[in-house]
């Protein structure tokens, strides 16, 4: 959809690092150097030659040359999967993968997305990241980020099941999530990755070049050492420059008409993403800012709808809950949701939860009688008859001749008589 | 859905275990016993039998009873262990055709895979007949310092048998996962396993469901039964200096005597003193000569105090490799018969500091362990999870006959690793990949998995080209290499599908052999 440069096929494939090669490994100018930093196994050879930092023709003939010494190789392009969302981190990437999920697989569709989101960080994430955890966690704490995403991803919880694709990708995060553990768990490692995160003044630190010799010792553990200083290199050439050049800016609106466009198919998804790229390419358009946030609240709320059919559909009060309390998560002012949720959470017993849902949905409106007898009736299944009361009051003074105010008053008094 | 059974394959017993709503449950057999011996004879009249008739009919047909086979499982003729246990065995090894160790009953050679899968065969039927439906899937214990080919024999054994292995797991992890059970809170344990015939030490941290092995490690070749054969021999010795009689090459005294020194044993572990009372033992030419011995418990103690001291250093490394100090572990689980023991727990516990846990039955922790972890594999059980690790380490023989590991002992599986190697000769066209696992320094006194060969590497100077060597290991254990020339983009791989002792027409023919064959049956 970004381009019409498109000559060949080559030029809609994603060049990436071959396996092993670490880039102090290529000899390159600074001006050279800058365009393998752009490089990171989901930009395609088109916009490569684009955003290299040189002209095109030049860019395009040293990939080349890169790739005929097979310091790069060549992934094909994935169709709908738009390689500019994934310039982003966390939950956004997750609809440009939204193609590949497959009903069909024993896997929900939830931990579909979630999987495919996941994988698709991989590389970009650095381990405290990986593992959700602040910079500053400590040791009881990686262990436990540790254990609770093992519990997630490790390959037998999904044992037998029809997994597709999902089986190499679950893999390959396992095996993510155990090298972020192993080097962070280590004191000695950790403070590497530590050092290796500051944002600048690393360049000049060189890893020692993997060789036969080291075999001895521990390879893993270097390779995955210089791989990471490969990492957050990449991670630093996700900065953009203070500027913004006006090829960037036409870019950018070019992205931006692309959202709109898509806004009016109502492919939201790729709307978002089209959205994105352009605040990537001009981070100081507020107007880009704002349609986003616009493309991203329908987004949500046509998740929070389809979750609420679902909590429908589902014969299960306890699941139904669930289902509720994630679209609540998208539509957190949804006055109606927060009640259904706290009967819900009633008629299964929960209490606590009840209690929550019922008071967010009086802070959302507070002069609805309703929210007010609800929360009356939540206190009043506590046992807490004092605070049930003073609800009953507020909705009698909303409403005093409402005949449901004064049946909860009596059901009120007559539990607090016992 | 059909049971998946928990199998502890043991030196000397075995024991099997199912789950039944959410609870594990340790078989009886048909005698009522939980564990059964892991022997299988060739009677006088030509019958196949297994278990407890192959034990009480032992001393009678000692030369066509097995036990032990799983100390030679997966392990070559030549092998110093092997000749070192065939001069103390009754029945004869012989090299089979994989340079293998196999044992010949009269006429027909048996594979140590094929005993293992008719005492398999024997627990699964034990489960069948307890549950009153078949049962197709299990999994099997192992101890934790098996390599990779001691463990596909057992899985071949368990395909002879008519079963599917969804895996292979290590018995202190499979004890620790019976410990764990029902555990929520944050704990570190050691688990001290020293069973029939092997030794095994596992550190390993409990926390909210997760169980993750820190460390492993052990002796494949040190167990109950060296404990008896100290015993054997002293009491040899000492019959040797009353009587003047040498029994030591009269094979069906040396049974007797085998059966009461594990017996004197099992006494003294709650007894002072015990004695051998073995009659009519041997002839001379006064008359027949009988055998009354008293053995004290420190007697036994002394004998065996090297043994259990050679433990503790099992032990001290691997608290080491756990980056932990004894004081740092919550409780010290301990399983395998031999623990109970007074030395043994003793010793163990003096170590660490703390007197061993109590909590679990050392009998059938494993067997225990094993039905959960098929049931959490199965049923998708959420709430235990177990982060296992390689015991051994892996990697490629390097040119100077050095052993570069790629993945190192104890690390978490699933787990990939790859390195840059390059050749040592000018123009090299090729370089043999040899996949080994161990821990020497020295490609030789590792074991060799697997090898192939990477070829059509383009000319160039020693040391220029660039072969990448990647290693990964899936969570059951299954080994993938790969080598690729950088340059060239050739490419090789392999799956390590470790091949077991038994080629894969052999193996075939076995499993066809034993599907249609109910025992005790004729040969």
């Amino acid at each position: 959809m970004y381009s019409d440069t498109d000559a060949n096929d080559q030029s809609e494939r994603i060049p990436q690092w071959a396996a092993g090669v670490e880039a102090l490994g290529v000899p390159a100018s600074p001006a050279e150097a800058y365009l393998l930093s752009r490089i990171d196994g989901c930009t395609p050879w088109s916009m490569l030659c684009e955003i290299g930092g040189m002209p095109p023709g030049h860019a395009d003939k040293l990939l080349g040359s890169w790739l005929a010494q097979g310091f790069l190789t060549l992934a094909p392009f994935c169709g709908e999967a738009d390689p500019g969302a994934a310039l982003w981190t966390g939950a956004h990437s997750s609809e440009s993968a939204r193609g590949q999920v497959d009903p069909s697989l024993d896997l929900s569709t939830e931990l579909q997305r979630r999987i495919l989101d996941f994988d698709a960080n991989l590389e970009r994430l650095d381990y405290f990241e990986l593992l959700g955890i602040e910079r500053s966690a400590d040791a009881r704490s990686v262990k436990r980020a540790y254990f609770a995403l093992s519990r997630e991803f490790h390959p037998d919880r999904y044992y037998r099941r029809k997994m597709g694709s999902f089986a190499a990708r679950l893999d390959r995060i396992f095996a993510k999530v155990v090298e972020a553990y192993e080097l962070l768990h280590d004191p000695t490692t950790r403070a590497e990755v530590e050092r290796n995160l500051r944002p600048s003044g690393q360049e000049s630190e060189k890893p020692t070049p993997a060789s036969a010799g080291e075999g001895a010792g521990s390879p893993g553990r270097l390779a995955s050492k210089v791989r990471m200083q490969h990492l957050s290199r990449l991670r630093e050439s996700f900065r953009l420059p203070g500027t913004v050049s006006s090829e960037r800016c036409w870019k950018a609106r070019r992205f931006f008409q692309a959202a709109e466009m898509a806004l009016e198919l109502e492919n939201f998804q790729e709307a978002a993403a089209n959205a994105r790229l352009a605040i990537a390419f001009d981070p100081s358009q507020e107007t880009y800012r704002a349609g986003f946030a616009a493309i991203q609240s329908e987004v949500h709320r046509l998740r929070a709808r389809a979750l609420l059919d679902r909590a429908r559909g589902v014969g299960d009060q306890a699941q139904a809950l669930e289902l509720l309390e994630e679209a609540i998560h998208y539509r957190p002012g949804d006055v109606e949701l927060s009640a259904r949720a706290s009967r819900l959470a009633m008629a299964l017993g929960d209490l606590q939860r009840a209690m929550t849902h019922a008071q967010s949905a009086a802070e959302i409106e507070p002069e609805r009688i309703s929210n007010q007898l609800l929360c009356a009736r939540v206190l009043r299944r506590c046992g807490d008859f004092e605070s049930a009361r003073a609800c009953v009051q507020r909705a009698s003074e909303l409403d005093a001749d409402a005949p449901e105010v004064a049946a909860e008053r009596q059901r009120v008094e007559r539990g607090a008589r016992g | 859905m059909s049971h998946v059974i928990g199998i502890d394959l043991g030196t000397t017993n075995s024991c099997v275990a199912v789950m039944e709503a959410g609870r594990p449950v340790v078989v009886p057999n048909a005698g009522g016993y939980k564990t059964s011996p892991s022997m299988f004879a060739v009677s006088n009249d030509g019958k196949r039998l297994v278990g407890h008739i192959a034990k009480r009919q032992a001393i009678t047909n000692a030369e066509r009873t097995v036990h032990a086979a799983k100390r030679l499982i997966g392990r070559r003729f030549e092998a110093k262990e092997i000749q070192h246990s065939a001069a103390m065995l009754p029945y004869e090894i012989v090299e089979g055709p994989e340079g293998d160790a196999r044992i010949q009953l009269e006429d027909r050679v048996f594979s140590c895979t094929e005993i293992s899968a008719i005492i398999l065969r024997e627990m699964k039927r034990v489960a069948e007949e307890y549950l009153g439906e078949p049962v197709n899937e299990a999994v099997i214990t192992v101890p934790a310092y098996f390599n990779d080919t001691q463990r596909q024999c057992t899985r071949d054994a368990g395909r002879i048998a008519g079963m599917e292995v969804l895996r292979i797991i290590n018995e202190p992890t499979a004890a620790a996962l019976a410990y764990g059970l029902g555990r929520s809170g944050d704990e570190c344990i050691a688990v001290y396993d020293l069973g029939g015939g092997t030794f095994d030490i596992s550190i390993l941290e409990l926390s909210g469901g997760v169980v993750e092995v820190l460390a492993t490690a052990g002796n494949t070749f040190l167990g109950g039964e060296d404990f008896d054969r100290k015993l054997v021999e002293h009491v040899l010795s000492e019959y040797e200096k009353c009587a003047g009689v040498d029994l030591s090459n009269d094979l069906m005294a040396l049974q007797r005597i085998k059966d009461a020194a594990e017996n004197v044993k099992c006494d003294l572990s709650a007894a002072s003193v015990a004695e051998i009372n073995l009659p009519f033992i041997a002839n001379s030419d006064e008359g027949p000569l009988h055998l009354t011995l008293q053995v004290e418990r420190e007697t036994l103690e002394t004998l065996s105090f090297d043994i259990v001291r050679g433990t503790l250093d099992s032990v001290a490394r691997c608290v080491r490799d756990a980056g932990l100090a004894p004081g740092d572990i919550d409780h010290v689980v301990m399983v395998g018969g031999q623990t109970r023991m007074p030395l043994v727990r003793k010793m163990v516990g003096d170590f660490f500091g703390k007197p061993p846990h109590g909590g679990v039955n050392p009998d059938e922790a494993i067997a225990t362990g094993a039905a959960i972890q098929g049931n959490v594999l199965v049923a998708g059980e959420a709430d235990l999870l177990l982060l296992d690790v390689t015991p051994l380490s892996l990697g490629i023989a390097t040119f100077d006959g050095g052993f570069a590991p790629l993945i190192d002992c104890n690390t978490t599986v699933p787990a990939q690793r790859s390195h840059v190697f390059t050749t040592n000769r000018d123009d090299q066209a090729s370089v043999k990949i040899r996949v080994l696992q161990g821990e020497s320094a020295r490609a030789k006194d590792n074991h060799l998995l697997g090898e192939f060969v990477l070829s059509s590497i383009p000319p160039a100077r020693k040391g220029e080209p660039e072969i990448e060597v990647s290693f990964e290991i899936d969570a059951s254990g299954i080994v993938n290499v790969s080598a690729r020339d950088r340059r060239s983009g050739s490419a090789r791989a392999i799956t390590v599908q470790t091949t077991g002792t038994l080629g894969e027409d052999e193996l075939n023919r076995l499993v066809i052999e034993h599907g249609g064959c109910e025992l005790p049956g004729e040969v």
